[in-house]
């Protein structure tokens, strides 16, 4: 891989890999270090990556180097902090909803499978379509859709 | 809940991490194989360690030169004795010394061997084995003999052969050939031949000379010295008597029935 290439690739992908290891762990210093190992793996194995087609390779050397470090040592998950209203009012009621609502949705994304929470924050949080998903994860379109609603059906309860 | 973002406050921007991390780490292309790099300096650094340890048990040798007319004494670490006679060589690895006791020889030695594990000397021609025992080897040019003084030897060159006290073995024509010698004294004769003497008193020296050479020899001085030297039985009277005065710069004068020395 040329630098050129690489840097192509790094610009266009690195904060995707690091939100997506974001939604497994909810801690943005270890999803930093990951995304920044993987492009080093990258580049020092020389392996090559199409920005385009190759992107589940990104992804699984991306879940691979999470796993072996960092699931072993069980982490509380807490998203409040990162969550954020799409349209920001100044509104006092919408603060305090926006508050009940934020402790809710942490709550629910908590209550989450990583599997489920991956698939559903690519979904609403990354805007990437179920084949996107697909592709980009490994699995099926059948196995976006199941985890998508495994997860809705947590956010209902937890939110109702 | 549309409405809600995840939005993950990053420490750095990835622009920053790439200056950071990746600029230097893109630009020079051998870091591209530090990974493999520090491998292989791991391995050359290993071997080089083997090596080194090998080396160190191969060359931890230690070896007796004697010139011609010097005989040498050799305690080996398990307290054996070897006397080398001259132009004869010893050597054997302190390393390995208590692991097996062996030797290398070559020209002529007396050993006077401890009770212990076997004992091997190792020459050109044909190796020795003991237990513990006293023997001469020779082997120089293309002699070998093994002259055992007591206990029991095992000899092997192009033959095994076990000789007894007062026994030799000798190889000729590719054969090993034993016999019965008699034995002179209690070790071969070549080790007697110098006269030695170590810190010794003048007058004992004088006196030790005039028993051996049955001459008569006057030692007049104010104070005794100390003698150290070492010179051939075979040598003159005269020569001997230069030899035990010059150090301490005595005259010497004929007599009727042997030597004056005085001051």
């Amino acid at each position: 891989m040329r630098r050129e290439d690489f840097k192509e690739l790094y610009l266009a992908r690195f904060d995707s890999v690091r939100r997506f290891i974001f939604y497994k762990c909810s801690d943005t210093e270890v999803a930093s270090d990951i995304a920044q190992e993987v492009f080093v793996k990258i580049w020092e194995k020389n392996i090559n990556i199409d920005p385009v087609k190759d992107i589940n390779l990104l992804f699984k050397i991306a879940r691979d180097l999470y796993i072996d470090k960092v699931r072993r040592d069980k982490v509380a998950l807490n998203f409040t902090e990162t969550i954020e209203p799409l349209n920001i009012t100044d509104d006092a009621e919408n603060e305090i909803n926006y508050k009940v609502l934020s402790r809710a949705y942490n709550e629910a994304l908590v209550q989450m499978t990583e599997a489920q929470r991956e698939a559903f924050l690519l979904n609403r949080n990354e805007g990437l379509k179920y084949n996107e998903i697909s592709k980009q994860l490994g699995i099926t379109v059948k196995a976006v859709e199941k985890r998508i609603s495994g997860a809705l059906s947590i956010l209902k309860r937890t939110i109702l | 809940m549309e409405k809600l973002k995840l939005n993950p406050k990053w420490e750095k921007t990835k622009e920053e991490i790439w200056s950071e991390k990746f600029e230097e780490l893109t630009s020079s292309t051998s870091n591209k194989r530090q990974n493999y790099g520090l491998k292989h300096l791991f391995f050359a650094l290993s071997s080089v360690a083997a090596i080194l340890i090998v080396s160190l048990i191969l060359f931890s040798k230690t070896t007796y030169q004697s010139k011609s007319s010097e005989t040498i004494d050799v305690v080996l670490p398990d307290g054996s004795q070897v006397v080398l006679n001259e132009n004869s060589s010893l050597s054997y690895n302190r390393v390995l010394w208590s692991i097996s006791r062996k030797v290398e020889m070559d020209g002529e030695a007396f050993f006077v061997v401890e009770k212990g594990k076997k004992f091997t000397v190792n020459t050109k021609y044909g190796n020795v084995e003991v237990l513990g025992t006293e023997f001469n080897v020779f082997s120089r040019d293309t002699l070998f003999e093994v002259l055992c003084y007591s206990g029991k030897v095992a000899v092997t060159s192009v033959d095994t052969a076990v000789i007894n006290m007062g026994e030799s073995v000798t190889k000729q024509d590719n054969k090993l050939i034993l016999a019965e010698v008699k034995l002179i004294g209690e070790r071969p004769e070549w080790i007697d031949r110098y006269y030695k003497f170590e810190a010794i008193p003048l007058s004992f020296v004088v006196s030790e000379l005039s028993k051996n050479l049955k001459i008569t020899i006057e030692l007049d001085v104010k104070n005794d010295y100390l003698y150290t030297g070492k010179f051939l039985k075979e040598i003159g009277h005269d020569d001997m008597m230069q030899i035990i005065s010059s150090p301490f710069n005595l005259k010497i004068e004929k007599t009727e029935t042997g030597y004056k020395i005085f001051e």
